[in-house]
């Protein structure tokens, strides 16, 4: 059980990068979306260990990220993946795994092999598990990062970005296989992806500004857009409509927009998606601070 | 297209020169041109107090100057220590003009040091000729600037051209008689010899040997800058 | 203990792939040589005044024809020819460990800021892995290379040696490698690598090697002129090589200058551990 507590985290006394965050979040799939410079990667820093937050508390299965012990309790019990992942260009594959995974404590020569074997086939990387890592394409450095964050069977996952430079097939793989291992542990899942955050997790919280703007489920998400959600037909929409996607069709472009859409008498509602609900969300609180400010 | 929206790419000639100017003059390292400097008139200064110019500023010149210069080469360029190296081939700006530039910037500050230098030294009652001094620094210089450029280049790490620029200099500064006498054909590329240990002549064909050795190997580089994939490295098969 | 040890294996593994290790070697090789050369050249032609009053010069190769009245009590019963060989060793191995300090520098700077560069500090520091086992891992790691250098070298220059100076003796030759060069070497690069810790990319590193270079080439001064009379413990006429007059207290003085130097050099050791250390505990959790 993670239990986080009006958290924040200043750097250099003046850039809020966190501002009272508070959450618990439980085992299974957690999803975390927000825009860029939310505080996303900050928060996962902190719950990695990496960062010692400025006030509140933060626990990890009961250990306190604030102190020393708890921290190195924390990353005994953590796979993570940050979001710029670097690797050993000399090593290859089974090296590589080799070393993290005795860093992570797992010190048994066979057990190591078995896991590091197991998590290559895993990853789709048994052909080239001999190359030097310097010679990988992107999503085979991404791969190899995923199966070391996967090394040591561990309670808490954190990944940042996971799937970014995947292609898609491998995409739906790891998301399949995060869902797989959700089941006895917590996974942390941030990403600007937002359908992989529709099709694995059951809780998310959306972030704008360090603090936590949104807790709940993805279908309640989406069900706040209900009504919002727009199919424009040949028209491109103006500044009272979030443009989310435009495809064109054989009777003109179809515009996909979020908002108010009273000045456009041929727009039809559409079925809302978590995308949509997440335009929505920063829509919303956009215009709530815009209002604030005018008062 | 306006400037703001297109970044550097678009922006006036004169604004990408002064940028990249800027850049240049980042990146070739002025700390170390400030050091040099400060040793070179320290050791003037100390002289000028005896009222003489004694051998060690017309020795010291000669060694801090290109010791200095070469290690300042070897940090002008060395592809696996780039930060934006991919970046910078891909640029419609060919990468060879960076590294004029960074040369240029260096090549400018270190001579600029030397020259008023030498004028301190020819314009003392005791000194040297002004041509003469400018000789002692000169060769050398141009001659490391090209040997830790391309150890830089070709070694593809920093390390290479600043270890050759230490154990050279270091090395036929300790060990100049030695060598000699070990070698006596080495005359022919020591860097330090002095001109009252060889005739005219002699003395006139090792700086000519040494500034045609730094001008060689630095248009090596310029040549193997040309080979984009030499360059990323990219030897081995990738996935 | 594990943690520590994977870090210096793989340190170790990453040099030698880098090249770092072979440069190292065929540097140390080269540099062996020439000044093996060199050696030979003033072998060829000096003449040598012994210690002792009323000495006159002799040549090298009359050394063993003088009478005992012409040889300083200590050095009496001494093969002077081998003894005078083994000169021309001691001046090779201390100028290459002069030219190694520096390339050592070079070379072994990378080892810590490399993990930045290459962006894997962060998943580092996800690790349980503490400060002290990640530095002391590095230091090992390095120590690892040179170590493995060094036994090469040592082997090849024990034949290098022979071939261009001659007989020599090789209880010398050993004495001097364990117990002056290696622990020097070891020096040169546990300080180049705690010293540039906190640089985030190799060019940084480089840059601050500048800056630790007449640090470490002064404490390797230091050592040379403290240990290097290490020979002495075999036989008080290679007292001769460090300048000092063969006999009893030789060995004393020699002794004493070891221990002076020895707290210092440690010293040096352990406060860069010290600061290394001390920068990591202040990035960390910033």
């Amino acid at each position: 059980m993670i239990e986080i507590t009006n958290l924040t985290k200043t750097y250099n006394r003046s850039v809020h990068a966190l501002n009272g965050v508070t959450l618990t979040i439980g085992t299974g799939m957690f999803g975390l979306l927000g825009p860029n410079g939310a505080g996303k990667t900050t928060l996962m820093r902190i719950l990695a260990g990496l960062l010692r937050p400025t006030s509140g508390s933060a626990t990890i299965f009961g250990n306190d990220v604030a102190t020393l012990r708890g921290r190195m309790g924390v990353k005994a019990l953590l796979g993570y993946l940050p979001q710029e992942l670097g690797l050993y260009p000399n090593l290859n594959t089974l090296e590589f795994l080799d070393y993290m995974a005795i860093l992570k404590g797992v010190n048994d020569a066979r057990q190591r092999r078995t896991q590091i074997d197991r998590l290559i086939q895993q990853v789709h990387l048994d052909d080239a598990a001999q190359r030097p890592l310097k010679t990988y394409s992107g999503g085979m450095k991404r791969r190899v990062g995923i199966a070391q964050a996967l090394l040591g069977d561990p309670r808490l996952l954190i990944v940042d970005e996971p799937t970014s430079g995947l292609d898609p097939e491998e995409r739906i793989r790891f998301r399949n296989l995060l869902v797989d291992m959700a089941q006895d542990r917590a996974i942390i899942l941030s990403t600007h992806i937002v359908e992989d955050i529709s099709q694995s997790c059951n809780d998310l919280a959306v972030m704008r500004g360090g603090r936590v703007i949104y807790r709940g489920a993805p279908a309640d998400l989406i069900e706040r857009a209900r009504g919002h959600v727009w199919i424009v037909k040949g028209q491109r929409p103006g500044d009272e409509l979030v443009l989310v996607s435009s495809l064109q069709l054989h009777d003109g472009v179809h515009y996909r927009a979020v908002g108010d859409a009273s000045r456009y008498p041929g727009a039809v509602a559409a079925e809302p998606s978590l995308e949509d609900g997440y335009v929505w969300l920063m829509q919303d609180k956009r215009a709530g601070e815009r209002e604030a400010a005018r008062q | 297209m306006p400037s703001s929206e297109h970044g550097e790419m678009s922006a006036s000639p004169a604004r990408r020169w002064s940028f990249a100017w800027k850049m240049s003059l980042r990146t070739t390292v002025l700390l170390m041109a400030f050091v040099g400097a400060a040793l070179i008139f320290a050791l003037i200064l100390i002289d000028l107090g005896d009222l003489t110019i004694a051998e060690a500023s017309l020795n010291g010149i000669e060694i801090i100057l290109p010791l200095l210069a070469g290690m300042s080469a070897a940090l002008l360029f060395a592809p696996d220590d780039e930060p934006i190296l991919e970046l910078m081939l891909s640029s419609p700006r060919p990468v060879q003009w960076v590294l004029y530039e960074r040369l240029f910037v260096l090549a400018a500050l270190q001579l600029g040091i030397g020259v008023i230098g030498s004028v301190i030294v020819a314009s003392q009652p005791s000194g040297e000729p002004f041509l003469q001094h400018v000789m002692r620094w000169f060769a050398p210089t141009v001659a490391m600037i090209g040997i830790c450029l391309w150890s830089s280049v070709w070694g593809r790490r920093t390390s290479y051209g600043v270890l050759m620029a230490v154990v050279l200099c270091a090395g036929m500064a300790i060990a100049n008689d030695v060598l000699l006498i070990r070698f006596p054909d080495l005359w022919t590329i020591i860097f330090y010899v002095q001109p009252r240990d060889l005739p005219a002549e002699r003395y006139l064909m090792n700086r000519l040997i040494l500034i045609l050795i730094g001008a060689a190997l630095t248009g090596l580089v310029f040549y193997r800058l040309r080979d984009s994939e030499k360059m990323l490295g990219t030897g081995e098969k990738r996935g | 203990m594990t943690k520590m040890l994977t870090i210096a294996r793989y340190e170790l593994l990453m040099a030698f792939r880098r090249r770092s290790l072979v440069i190292l070697l065929v540097l140390f090789l080269a540099s062996i040589f020439v000044f093996a050369d060199i050696s030979r050249l003033t072998n060829q032609t000096s003449v040598i005044v012994l210690p002792g009053e009323g000495s006159t010069p002799a040549r090298i190769e009359d050394l063993n024809m003088l009478p005992d009245e012409a040889i300083p009590v200590w050095m009496r019963g001494v093969d002077l020819n081998l003894w005078y060989r083994s000169g021309g060793v001691f001046t090779t191995l201390i100028a290459a460990l002069i030219l190694m300090g520096i390339a050592i520098v070079m070379f072994t700077n990378e080892s810590i800021p490399l993990d930045r560069q290459y962006r894997v500090r962060e998943l580092l520091d996800a690790m349980p892995l503490s400060r002290t086992a990640y530095l002391a891992g590095k230091v090992l790691g390095v120590w690892g290379g040179l170590l493995a250098i060094s036994a090469l070298t040592a082997l090849f220059s024990a034949v290098i040696l022979r071939a261009m100076l001659g007989p020599y003796d090789l209880r010398y030759l050993a004495l001097l490698w364990l117990a002056f060069e290696l622990p020097l070497i070891l020096l040169a690069g546990g300080l180049a690598v705690l010293l540039t810790s906190w640089t985030r990319t190799r060019r940084g590193a480089v840059l601050m090697s500048l800056l630790v270079l007449p640090i470490v080439i002064l404490l390797v001064a230091l050592g040379i002129m403290s240990l290097s009379g290490i020979g002495v413990l075999i036989h008080p006429a290679y007292a001769f090589h460090i300048l000092l007059s063969p006999d009893e207290s030789s060995v004393e003085v020699v002794i004493g200058r070891i221990r002076h130097a020895l707290p210092m050099l440690l010293g040096s050791l352990i406060a860069s551990w010290c600061l290394a250390y001390g920068w990591q505990r202040l990035r960390e959790g910033r």
